[in-house]
């Protein structure tokens, strides 16, 4: 019996490399839509939008994805409290803007001027965006983010006198 | 001290590079729309969105006028200063991607996405020629170029199986105007993509045919090409870019993205593109050149000056001649606001960055393509935000050559 485990746990590992290759995409489980399809959802159930600016092959979006998206307690965080939506930055895919335009997903980018990968952006049901920000964040950053964002302190505070706050 | 004088000596030898080489006229409305509701864009893959034919300006586009996105035309006599009402090259749900190439003389052929396929038709100041529908379902991004302008190849990206992959097909425009489809569109790189392929560009000399795309098997974006001498199959890929070595900044690889091409001497081949190699400050302008008619590349070329070091370009456009200029058009925001912005390959270097007063100021001006016509003039079509906060529209203007750049590019070894 002994002698079959090694090999099974093998059979494991690489089946469980070759589902996630480790590239930059949403990490998984969660339910990211596409960014008009966020907007068109959140409009409908009143939620608030999580849009995560990524790129394929984006190292800092792999160490976001393993070691802060992985995290049980932040999955349902953030699938309870937003729409979450994925852009994809070099991407030709086509999306609707809240105001009917039509533009690829990279162009989406050139709009809201995003230089680095990744970036997440909080925004309104509206598509208005209430915070962003870039780069690698841990899962106390994501919890303290969502606390500003869900907890509407962003109305009337800046998220650095919000965590000024915290301390 | 004596540093200092010396500095200034060099300086006071140096060509006029820092100098304005181009006078831009008037800027002029190419399909004027009063609706904040209709959205115009220029999204040629390769960005070839404007082309010159013998004493006609070509300009193609997409905008949703008509309610739904369409591809439309307008030409213009080169002296005149206004442009034809836009008719519209598109027919069925949606339109997309819309790009023009000149053949001669006085004529032109266009390609569209509609509804998922890929179409061409003959534009000419007289009317437009029948649409031909070039692919099956599930393509898009279509480019178009020619040598001699009665053999043009068309490249697309056409959905097979989970990937998109990048094919190639050779049609033939007859005298009397028609388009003949030559044999099958065919794949460029012959194995399977294991993943996607995306925004082909193509161009074509007495050499062979060379095909440039986005390409996602490393499980990053690279930049790979592919050449075909006359009648002859495409070489394996090879890489157009860099690659920058994996690392935790970087990941698997730093980033480049829409490559455009053009062809400049006699069968010389200049490619710009965008790349996040400088990681923290965005994407910048690449280039690079082929002295073989595309076979080989020589080493990459960072084009935008250190002013625009902190900033992010997007959109690079590309135009060589057949006198040997080359120049390199994208947008960026250096200036509070986006701006189109120039730079010419020089016997030295590039020349510092330009930024035409008719595209730049107040509103956004972005998209940029630009075009070199046969007594130099360079002509530049871009978005400008005519009104605040209101949709692009799209503008023209022409630049002369003011004498100070550019000169014939010189790759770098």
């Amino acid at each position: 019996m002994r002698r079959l485990l090694w090999p099974c746990i093998a059979l494991v590992a690489w089946a469980a490399v070759i589902s996630n290759p480790g590239h930059a995409d949403p990490p998984p489980g969660y339910p990211f839509l596409r960014y008009d399809e966020a907007i068109k959802s959140a409009r409908q159930q009143d939620k608030k939008i999580f849009v995560y600016y990524g790129r394929y092959g984006c190292g800092f979006c792999d160490k976001t994805n393993k070691k802060s998206f992985s995290d049980p307690a932040l999955r349902k965080l953030y699938t309870e409290h937003y729409i979450l939506a994925y852009v994809d930055a070099e991407s030709g895919k086509r999306l609707v803007l809240p105001n009917g335009e039509r533009i690829t997903e990279m162009e989406l980018g050139a709009r809201l001027k995003a230089k680095v990968t990744p970036v997440f952006i909080y925004m309104d049901a509206e598509g208005k965006s209430l915070l962003r920000v870039p780069g690698f964040q841990t899962v106390q950053d994501f919890i303290r983010h969502d606390r500003y964002i869900h907890g509407d302190h962003y109305k009337n505070q800046t998220l650095d006198q919000f965590l000024s706050q915290l301390r | 001290m004596r540093c200092k004088y010396c500095l200034a000596l060099l300086l006071s030898l140096s060509p006029p590079i820092h100098a304005a080489g181009w006078d831009f006229g008037a800027k002029i409305p190419v399909a004027p729309i009063a609706e904040s509701n209709v959205f115009q864009h220029l999204d040629a893959t390769g960005r070839k969105s404007m082309a010159v034919s013998g004493n006609t300006l070509a300009v193609v586009w997409e905008d949703n006028r008509d309610g739904s996105p369409q591809a439309h035309v307008a030409l213009k006599i080169m002296d005149k200063d206004v442009f034809s009402e836009a008719r519209r090259i598109s027919a069925g749900k949606s339109a997309f991607g819309p790009t023009i190439l000149a053949l001669r003389p006085d004529r032109f052929l266009v390609g569209w996405e509609q509804d998922n396929a890929v179409w061409t038709r003959l534009v000419a100041p007289q009317g437009l020629g029948p649409s031909l529908k070039l692919s099956g379902k599930d393509a898009t991004q279509i480019a178009l170029a020619t040598h001699d302008g009665q053999r043009v190849v068309a490249v697309w990206c056409q959905r097979a199986g989970k990937f998109n992959r990048v094919v190639a097909h050779e049609l033939k425009i007859g005298i009397e105007g028609g388009i003949v489809n030559a044999g099958k569109p065919k794949p460029v790189d012959a194995k399977p993509p294991v993943d996607d392929q995306s925004s082909p560009t193509v161009v074509v000399t007495k050499k062979g045919t060379l095909v440039a795309w986005e390409d996602r098997r490393r499980k990053h974006t690279v930049l790979s090409y592919s050449h075909a001498t006359p009648g002859g199959s495409f070489s394996a890929p090879q890489l157009l870019n860099e690659v920058v070595k994996k690392s935790d900044r970087y990941g698997r690889g730093s980033g480049v993205t829409r490559v455009a091409l053009d062809v400049y001497g006699e069968d010389r081949i200049a490619a710009t593109w965008m790349d996040k190699r400088g990681d923290q400050t965005g994407y910048d302008i690449y280039a690079a050149f082929s002295e073989d008619g595309g076979r080989r590349f020589g080493v990459n070329e960072l084009v935008q000056d250190s002013f625009a070091d902190q900033y992010a370009q997007w959109h690079p456009a590309i135009a060589g001649d057949a006198a040997g200029r080359v120049i390199v058009a994208w947008d960026d925001d250096r200036d509070d606001v986006s701006s189109i912005w120039l730079a010419w390959k020089t016997r030295y270097g590039w020349s510092m960055n330009f930024s035409p007063p008719v595209a730049s100021g107040d509103g956004e001006k972005t998209s940029p393509s630009i075009t070199l016509d046969a007594r130099g003039n360079l002509h530049l079509i871009w978005l400008g935000q005519e009104a605040e906060n209101g949709p692009g529209r799209v503008m023209y203007s022409m630049g002369s050559n003011s004498g100070a750049a550019p000169r014939q590019a010189q790759p770098s070894k």
